[in-house]
Formats: C-alpha cells, structure tokens, sequence
C-alpha cells in the first residue's frame, strides 16, 4: 500500500477517535449527569447554574467539530501539496495538540467546578480514613515491575544503539528526557495519592477510585512513551522515516485510548451532592 | 477506621485529632503497630493546617500512644492501650493541685507563688 494513502487513513481514523469519538462519548457521560442527577435534587454537584455547563459542554462540542473539519483540510493539504515526508510527523504531532485543546477546557472545567465546591462548602465536618495510602493499593507489583523492566529495557537499548556512533542519535539525552518524563509522572501520582482533596463532596471510596484510574492512566502512559520512544530510534536507524508520521498518529490512538478509562457513573455515589445526607455506599 | 472533625465544634481541632485516635485504641478499632498515615496525607484529607496534625502526633508519641520510626512511617506504640487512658491535663492539675497546697501549708501566699510560676516559666 502506497505510504501517503495509509497516512490518509490513519490521520482520518486519529480525526475521528479523537475528535468524534471520544468527545461523542465524553458529552454522552455529561448529558447522562444533567439528566439523572438535576440541580433540584442533587445541588451540591451544580456550584454555578446548570445552564454555565450547558454552554461549556456545547463550546467544548463546536470546537471539537471545528478541529475535524481542520483535519478534513489537513488530509486535502496533504493530498495536494508536493512533501519530502521530513514534516508531516510535525504536522500530524501539533493537529493532536490542537486536538487536545478541548480536552484541557474540560479539565480546567472541572478544577474550577471543584474549586467553587470548595469555596461554597459550608460543611463544618470533615472526614477522613485512618490508613495510610500506598501506591501498591492502587496498582498491583506485577505492573509497576513491568514499568521498572521497561526503564531498563530502555536504558540497554540505547547503550546498545549508542554503540553505532549515528550522527542523528541523542546519544543519552534520550534517556534523560526518559527519566526526566518518569520523574514528571511520579510527581503526578504522588500527587494523586497525597495531595489536597479536590471535591469536598466525593466520598473516600470514590476517591480511591479516582486515584486508581489516575495511577493505572499514567502509568500506562509511561510504558506507551517509553516504547514509542525506542521504536522512533528504530525506525531512524532501519531507513522507516517514512513511516514517522503514521506510528507518532498511531500513538496518538494509545494515548487517547488510554485516557478514556472513565470510571462507570453506576458505580459513582452522587447521593452526597444531595442537600441532606442520603446513603452511602 | 474513619475519623471525623467538626470545626464548628469549641474543643481545637488537634485535640479532637487527639482524642479520636485515643478511643479508636481503647476501642480496639486501632490495635499496637498498625500504621498511622502521614501528616501530609492526613491534613490534607482532613483539609487541616500541617501543623495542626504535626501537634496531634507530637502530642501522641509524648503520651506513648503513637511512635514515629523515620522512613516506616507512624504506627500505634505497643503500649498504647493503657497510655490511651492516661490525661495529661489531668496529671497536670493533680500536681500543680499538691504543689500549691503544699506550698500555702508552708505559709506561701498566692501572690507569691504566681510570681514564682511565672519566673520559672520564662527561665526555663
């Protein structure tokens, strides 16, 4: 298959994961929240009017649609335009930055919703469980070995390439990048595990839900960079640039994948967001 | 084992901290040598200055009833049950109580032995 008509396939299936899909799925959760859990009964989960979110979830659907249409235009351009192959991995990387964009809206949404949670929560009583949290209650031995091996795997394969002396090759500053990305992401987990409540409504064990889907997100985050890492120098070393932008776009589909391991809104307890205290799980 | 503070409550917060742990080991909920968290993760669960829970356990192991060992973190002190039940403040007063009426019985007055408290406090 010609190499140009696979990258076309694969940009269209990254503009559609990312940009339909994934949001489709995202706005259905949403929705499903406004219409189960409305600010008459459950207040607490609505510090601003319900109408606020509303707008941000209909931005947050528009931009979403703008970023598939410029990605209709990015496979036209590609199409038309006479490449060396040198740029389109660039290309296809910033389209999923612009791609995330909307995702960070959401984000940001949901720290200032939290936020004025905090700010509006006039509940004199605060709870907390009497055991210490440790990161092997959240993620099982077996896969933080794994991580550890592929670390080292790591730093062999680059011992290992270092020794053809290529004029390309970063030499260990790839393994520093490395190392400085595990450090980034071991901060995130301890933050995870550590850090400041965020939602002063959440009950604990939803929280140890939210602290275990974080953990097991990141970390497997870690294990796809690390790999995509050693298979870019791979194919750098075996003549395969050409193939640079479909496997950076096909990484892109691990890494959206991987974010979205939503805990189920079954398993969530909203009775808290109630005005007086219902049951807990 | 939850723990539950209530800042609306006049007792300080620290001491409610306190007095939780002390119960939850008369209890039996906390048995000597389970593990305590940390004070960064429990002040920020509880939404607690660090330090008020830094002088909760500072406040425990002085009493026994928790022992801190450096990397392995804090755990519930072997002799905790007994120590759980011992107040200080109640130590306290019994002793200052015996001092003071020793000290009138010798004729002191109590002008004299407030200002004698207050020069021994600010010297030593």
């Amino acid at each position: 298959m010609n190499i140009d008509l696979l990258l076309y396939i694969v940009l269209f299936s990254q503009i559609m994961f990312l940009s339909y899909y994934y949001p489709r799925r995202m706005l259905i959760r949403i929705h499903t929240i406004f219409k189960n859990y409305p600010p008459n009964e459950f207040p607490k989960l609505y510090p601003e009017s319900i109408d606020k979110y509303k707008k941000l979830a209909k931005r947050y659907q528009i931009m979403n649609h703008l970023i598939i249409v410029l990605g209709f235009g990015l496979i036209m351009w590609f199409y038309v335009t006479p490449r060396t192959g040198e740029w389109d991995q660039v290309i296809v990387f910033w389209y999923f930055m612009i791609q995330f964009i909307p995702n960070m809206g959401i984000e940001l949404w949901s720290r200032n919703t939290h936020k004025t949670m905090r700010l509006l929560n006039q509940d004199a009583q605060k709870e907390a469980a009497l055991q210490p949290r440790r990161l092997t209650d959240f993620v099982s031995k077996e896969f933080l070995g794994t991580v550890f091996a592929i670390y080292v795997i790591f730093l062999g394969f680059n011992v290992y390439i270092n020794q053809f002396n290529y004029s390309w090759y970063g030499g260990y500053l790839n393994v520093l990048i490395i190392s400085g990305f595990y450090l980034f992401c071991g901060l995130i987990i301890y933050k995870a595990l550590y850090g400041k409540v965020k939602n002063p409504h959440q009950s604990y064990e939803d929280r140890k839900i939210d602290i275990q889907t974080i953990i097991r997100q990141i970390l497997s985050i870690v294990i796809a960079v690390t790999l995509y890492a050693m298979l870019q120098i791979l194919m750098k070393a075996s003549g395969l640039e050409s193939f640079k932008a479909i496997s950076v776009s096909l990484y892109f589909h691990v890494i959206g994948f991987l974010s979205m391991q939503w805990p189920h809104l079954a398993f969530i307890n909203f009775d808290v967001y109630k005005d007086k205290p219902g049951l807990t799980k | 084992m939850k723990i539950i503070i209530d800042s609306s409550l006049s007792s300080p917060l620290f001491k409610q901290l306190m007095n939780q742990i002390k119960n939850a080991v008369t209890a039996g909920l906390l048995k000597p040598g389970d593990t305590l968290p940390s004070i960064r993760q429990l002040a920020n669960d509880l939404e607690l200055n660090h330090n008020t829970v830094a002088k909760a356990y500072q406040l425990l192991e002085r009493d026994s009833v928790i022992q801190t060992k450096g990397y392995r973190g804090t755990s519930i002190h072997g002799d905790a049950i007994q120590n759980s039940t011992v107040n200080m403040n109640d130590s306290i007063t019994t002793k200052l109580s015996e001092t003071i009426k020793s000290l009138r019985e010798s004729g002191a007055t109590d002008s004299e032995i407030r200002i004698a408290f207050s020069n021994v406090m600010k010297n030593q």
